[in-house]
């Protein structure tokens, strides 16, 4: 053999080699074929992915290893697929089921090609296992029915275009929003807020999908129908494998009827808290725990308490505590813990304070035992109720003392004179007793019964008209001057035209009463001058009515006491009264606008004034010499 | 004869226990005033006083009736309480005064009469 052709052989050696090592190199079966399907030949690969033993490989055909494909016939088979012009191939490419030598079946990927070499023509037929691929692809489908399926919408957008549009939306996003496929895919899904775009959470989101974060937020969203809805979104980002988040998955929830609900809660607890705001009723309320969680406004200028104002949070204990400092330390309040300890909730107790200011308090406690386990506390201001009753019952028990005392001389004289033989001269003078105190007894009735009626009505029944004051004060003065004393009186009025708006009668009873006060209270005599003076009442023209006597005056505490039902300057009885004559005229003068104005000096006498408002205010007083 | 003083602010209401006791055989005295009551009982040594409740001044009748039931030399004293005041906590007070009697105003001058001699008659 000559170098030439031994040349040639190592070349062909060397191709042959190569190709061999590429053959060796495939993962996928190689098998060469004859016209009849039977293998002639195989890749290494081969015998691993159908589990053949290479010194077997007598009787295999290709039918054997991918059954029900046509391969017995190669040369149909290949002729009834593809021509590739460039090479002269013919190829027939599909999928089947491929048999292992064992019986185990795996799904292929097959291609049979043909090849014409010198006019004979050679099949070659590759095999690749798809198992993986497969199953894979199932995995995949799997995981798309269940974006399919959810109730909860699933968003997917490009975040490497510009306006990081939605590429993706499942069934249910299209459910939720009222959209079409059509209106998602392509934009930016702030779509969804429109015009709302004030929400802080919009902020949370762009800051999460900056620093490459997941994020959840419930924002408010509206559908294609303009209808608005809650959407729970929760954004996650989803890697590139460059580490850069070049998707986001967005899942959104319809929490409508939750956040409709929570708002409405919100809502209500707004409005209790503005009417317990509103009530002038105090309502402190602890929760379970005993942390102080609520004080209203009156509960705070009741007590002068702002527990809550420093943030600090404060307990049942320090509210006791607290508490405790308003009152007296002679009564201290019950703490509300031994309330609760006695288990005594519910009922109301009454408690009295001295700071900020004397208050009388009615407090019930009531402790929530199931629910939320609060505790609540309810504070009333009675100190005006307290004080109207105790003046009650203190007005009730000396009425009926003052009643009592003059029926002591009716009844023991009467008794008396009925029982036992009584002297002549004496008789007179207990028959002169009974008469006098029976009078006094039906002057304190009547005087009371009227008191109690004026009051009652409050003016309703006083009968005012237009009245001279002069022809009024004459007409009481008269009484006085035909009794003995009565030229102790010097009426001298400056202005005794002035007209006042008043009930005759009862304004009569008034300068009466004044009038026989000023008599009674100087014993030893002197004038009781009666006069007229101009002056202001409320900004307006008034007319004052002076009566002043010379006789014993008041002390100051009696002069602070002169109006009180009852009260007496000389209680023993020596100046006979009810007590009831200057309450009368208080309350007469007050119910028609007018006022009384009392001066004195002990041992120097009384003045009277008792003032006016003008009937006309645009007229002027005019000052006459009438009397 | 036995001393009686009365101490009542109401000179109609002196006069009637006065006028009352004259029919029977006692010493009168009389005081109108709290104060100048337990003075003259301190002088006079009455063997029973009668009392009113209600009287302006320093000492009301409670309060000249407990000195008198607390002082060694006058407790001995029968201490009849005349007053208007008819509740039952009025007569407690008196009681815890010390009163051996509380009679309720407008009362039966007879009654008052069988009263003094009943508490005259224990102390003899």
């Amino acid at each position: 053999m000559n170098t030439d052709a031994a040349s040639e052989m190592r070349q062909l050696q060397l191709a042959r080699d190569r190709m061999q090592a590429l053959l060796n190199g495939l993962p996928d079966a190689v098998l060469g074929l004859d016209p009849a399907g039977r293998v002639v030949l195989i890749s290494p690969s081969a015998a691993s992915v159908f589990g053949l033993d290479t010194s077997r490989l007598a009787d295999l055909t290709m039918e054997q290893l991918v059954p029900g494909q046509g391969l017995g016939d190669p040369e149909t088979r290949t002729l009834e697929g593809m021509y590739l012009r460039s090479s002269g191939v013919h190829v027939a490419r599909f999928e089947a089921d491929a048999q292992r030598v064992d019986g185990t079946v795996f799904p292929a990927d097959v291609s049979l090609s043909r090849t014409e070499i010198g006019g004979v023509a050679h099949y070659t037929c590759v095999v690749r296992d798809i198992t993986e691929q497969r199953m894979n692809a199932s995995v995949l489908n799997l995981y798309s029915r269940a974006l399919e399926c959810t109730t909860n919408g699933v968003v997917i957008s490009e975040m490497s275009l510009p306006g990081q549009p939605v590429f993706y939306a499942n069934p249910a996003f299209y459910r939720i929003t009222g959209y079409e496929p059509g209106d998602a895919i392509g934009r930016n899904c702030a779509f969804l807020q429109r015009d709302d775009r004030d929400q802080p959470e919009l902020a949370t989101l762009r800051q999460a999908v900056v620093d490459g974060q997941s994020a959840s937020v419930v924002l408010r969203n509206y559908r294609k129908d303009g209808s608005l809805f809650f959407n729970e979104l929760s954004i996650a980002p989803v890697p590139s494998p460059e580490g850069r988040a070049a998707h986001y998955v967005g899942v959104l929830n319809d929490v409508t009827d939750r956040e409709r609900t929570r708002l409405a809660i919100a809502e209500r607890s707004a409005r209790l808290n503005a009417v317990f705001d509103l009530s002038p009723d105090g309502f402190v309320v602890f929760d379970r725990e005993g942390e102080l969680v609520y004080t209203n406004r009156a509960f705070i200028e009741m007590t002068g308490l702002d527990l809550l104002a420093d943030g600090a949070g404060a307990n049942l204990a320090d509210f006791d505590r607290e508490f405790a400092t308003l009152g007296s330390l002679s009564v201290p309040c019950r703490p509300v813990a031994e309330v609760l300890s006695l288990a005594h909730d519910g009922a109301v107790e009454t408690l009295h304070i001295e700071r900020p200011q004397y208050r009388v308090l009615a407090r019930a406690v009531r402790h929530q035992a199931d629910g939320a386990g609060e505790t609540i506390l309810y504070f009333r201001d009675v100190t005006r109720e307290t004080e109207v009753d105790r003046m009650k019952s203190e007005f009730l028990t000396t009425a009926a003392h003052e009643l009592r005392t003059p029926m002591v001389s009716v009844f023991g004289f009467t008794e008396l004179l009925l029982r036992r033989p009584v002297p002549e001269e004496r008789r007179k003078d207990m028959l002169e007793t009974i008469h006098r105190q029976a009078s006094l007894l039906i002057n304190m009735v009547n005087e009371l019964l009227d008191l109690a009626r004026i009051e009652a009505r409050q003016g309703k029944d006083l009968k005012r008209e237009r009245c001279s004051l002069g022809a009024l004060v004459r007409q009481a003065a008269e009484a006085f001057a035909s009794q003995p004393g009565g030229e102790r009186l010097e009426v001298a009025m400056a202005h005794a035209d002035a007209q006042i708006h008043v009930d005759p009668e009862k304004t009569h009873r008034v300068f009466t009463n004044v009038l026989s006060n000023a008599f009674k209270y100087s014993p030893a005599g002197g004038a009781i001058e009666v006069g007229t003076v101009a002056g202001r009442l409320a900004g307006q023209p008034a007319v004052g009515l002076r009566v002043r006597d010379h006789g014993i005056g008041m002390t100051p505490d009696q002069r602070a006491r002169v109006f009180e039902r009852f009260y007496r300057a000389d209680p023993s009885g020596n100046i006979p009264g009810t007590g009831l004559g200057m309450s009368l005229v208080k309350e007469i003068t007050e119910l028609q606008g007018g006022t009384v104005q009392i001066d004195s000096r002990p041992g120097e006498g009384t003045t009277v004034t008792l003032w006016w408002p003008c009937a006309n205010a645009a007229e002027p007083l005019i000052e006459t010499q009438g009397k | 004869m036995k001393r009686i003083l009365i101490v009542e602010d109401q000179a109609d209401i002196r006069k009637l226990i006065r006028m009352t006791l004259e029919f029977e055989d006692y010493e009168i005295h009389e005081a109108s005033e709290g104060t100048q009551g337990l003075h003259l009982a301190r002088g006079v040594r009455p063997d029973l006083m009668l009392l009113d409740v209600m009287m302006p001044g320093e000492m009301d009748g409670l309060q000249v009736c407990q000195a008198i039931k607390s002082d060694v030399s006058l407790k001995s004293i029968k201490v009849v309480l005349l007053t208007a005041r008819g509740q039952a906590r009025d007569r407690e007070a008196g009681q815890t005064a010390g009163a051996d009697e509380y009679l309720v105003k407008p009362f039966s001058p007879l009654q008052l009469i069988d009263v003094i001699e009943q508490l005259l008659s224990v102390a003899a």
